[in-house]
């Protein structure tokens, strides 16, 4: 009885330490480059005045996010780095596969975990491994919105399988 | 109080109360049972037994209730008692009989004696307690207990007798 | 001791007359080895009385006020500990929203547009996903037109 209570008092103060820390290390060195931004800047641009619909479109997502981390690196040591420490979040964190691809040689890959709803999302984390000359990037996204929502923003750019969205949302579920 | 002092305090006849409950329980387990509860209680009421002129005399008639009403729960569920008669737990076994088997057979017409005449052996002939005492424990007068007595001690020669005229050897 | 002696007081210990003392006097009597043979018969009984006497009690003794307040302690150490990861948890939910604040950027234009670009990045790979699955889908049509 008194290992359980232990073990979850641990697994509870290291699941939200481990949330804060295990990427912060990547913020501040000098081959890394790190954008942060917090739920309130995220408050902050949500009150926003745009004028158009795409803009628009971007805000509203902003609105539903709390925290944004971005680390991109050229540097192979980090790009290790940051695949051994996410590799770690994921699972610790239980993160779900939401895809993975290779091309060109970068090889890039999603997680998710989801809200309420199968195509709700809570957390997002995607890893693009550059390899050699490309660059490696490691980017977590934590709000509570929808998969279309973040699909619609690159579809007017016509990439092929903006209309099969709908499909795959729900052959999600 | 302190274990050690409680400990100190109830060596003396954590023995004597084992023998007595074993008297009347029969079975060696049942025995340990009676007596770790005995203690146990002791143990709880700490230091309201410094009220008590004599915590042994308390602790036989706990023993005693104990024992009894164990048996009486028993005899309510249709359970039957344990005979024991092969461990004993004696220390330095010394065998001054000739016979072996004699020995067990007063062990078992005392178990056979009803229960206040085998509870007055027991703290008399074995325990050698003094009668003042046992009256206390058993709520009787000494006159009572002394004529329990010697009605038991003459059955137990009686059986005996008969034993050994039998040939039993 | 006398045959005499002895006699007399086995008549007064069957009358439950006897002292304590007495009573030790004939029970170390037929513990002896010079019992007579007249009274061969009393020997098991007083001999079974002092062997009777020393048997002990040998099990440990647990005194169960221990364990009641070791449960006690348990549960009390219990509850602390889930207190303690409790507080852990909403201080650092707290610590994460006020400290730190902006993030790294202080411009809000500036973050809009990294944010975009994040977004982007993000959406771009989803949807290079999901193409392949409209890849699928006319492979599909083009089979069951051949094979309808």
């Amino acid at each position: 009885m008194k290992k359980l209570i232990l073990s979850l008092v641990i697994v509870l103060t290291t699941n939200t330490f481990f949330a804060q820390s295990v990427f912060d290390k990547f913020d501040g060195l000098d081959d890394v480059t790190t954008v942060i931004v917090n739920k309130k800047m995220f408050a902050l641009l949500s009150k926003m005045d745009v004028k158009d619909k795409e803009t628009q479109q971007y805000v509203n997502l902003i609105k539903k996010l709390d925290n944004l981390k971005v680390f991109v690196t050229q540097s192979d040591k980090r790009s290790d780095e940051m695949k051994a420490v996410s590799d770690k979040y994921i699972k610790l964190s239980a993160l779900e596969e939401l895809m993975r691809m290779n091309e060109k040689g970068k090889s890039v890959k999603i997680y998710v975990k989801s809200g309420a709803s199968d195509s709700q999302i809570k957390e997002l984390l995607m890893f693009v491994e550059g390899g050699g000359k490309e660059e490696s990037v490691l980017m977590s996204l934590i709000g509570n919105f929808d998969l279309d929502e973040l699909s619609i923003l690159t579809d007017k750019m016509n990439l092929p399988g903006g209309d099969d969205l709908k499909k795959v949302s729900k052959g999600k579920k | 109080m302190h274990q050690k002092e409680f400990m100190q305090l109830v060596n003396p006849f954590k023995d004597k109360i084992f023998r007595i409950a074993k008297r009347l329980l029969v079975s060696s387990e049942e025995a340990e049972d009676a007596t770790q509860e005995v203690l146990v209680k002791l143990w709880n009421k700490n230091e309201s037994l410094n009220g008590y002129k004599s915590i042994e005399a308390f602790a036989i008639t706990m023993t005693k209730n104990y024992s009894l009403d164990q048996l009486k729960s028993k005899r309510a569920s249709n359970m039957t008692i344990v005979h024991d008669n092969c461990t004993h737990k004696e220390a330095g076994l010394q065998e001054k009989l000739e016979d072996k088997d004699t020995w067990n057979w007063v062990e078992k017409i005392m178990n056979n004696l009803p229960e206040q005449q085998k509870l007055i052996v027991q703290m008399r002939d074995i325990e050698e307690m003094e009668f003042e005492e046992i009256a206390k424990v058993l709520e009787m007068n000494e006159q009572a207990i002394r004529t329990a007595l010697s009605r038991a001690r003459k059955t137990i020669r009686e059986r005996m007798i008969k034993i050994h005229h039998h040939g039993i050897e | 001791m006398e045959l005499n002696k002895i006699e007399k007081l086995l008549e007064k210990y069957f009358a439950a007359a006897t002292t304590i003392e007495e009573e030790k006097e004939l029970k170390d009597y037929f513990s002896s080895s010079n019992v007579a043979p007249t009274l061969d018969q009393y020997k098991p009984i007083f001999v079974y009385a002092v062997q009777a006497k020393q048997e002990q009690f040998i099990a440990p003794i647990t005194l169960k006020n221990n364990k009641r307040s070791k449960i006690v302690w348990l549960s009390i150490a219990a509850s602390v500990a889930v207190l303690l990861g409790l507080v852990l948890l909403t201080f650092n939910q707290y610590n994460e929203l006020e400290s730190q604040d902006l993030g790294t950027i202080d411009d809000p234009n500036i973050a809009f547009r990294e944010t975009q670009k994040a977004l982007n990045m993000i959406s771009e790979h989803v949807n290079k996903g999901i193409g392949s699955v409209k890849y699928i889908n006319e492979y599909e049509q083009t089979k069951n037109k051949i094979f309808k």
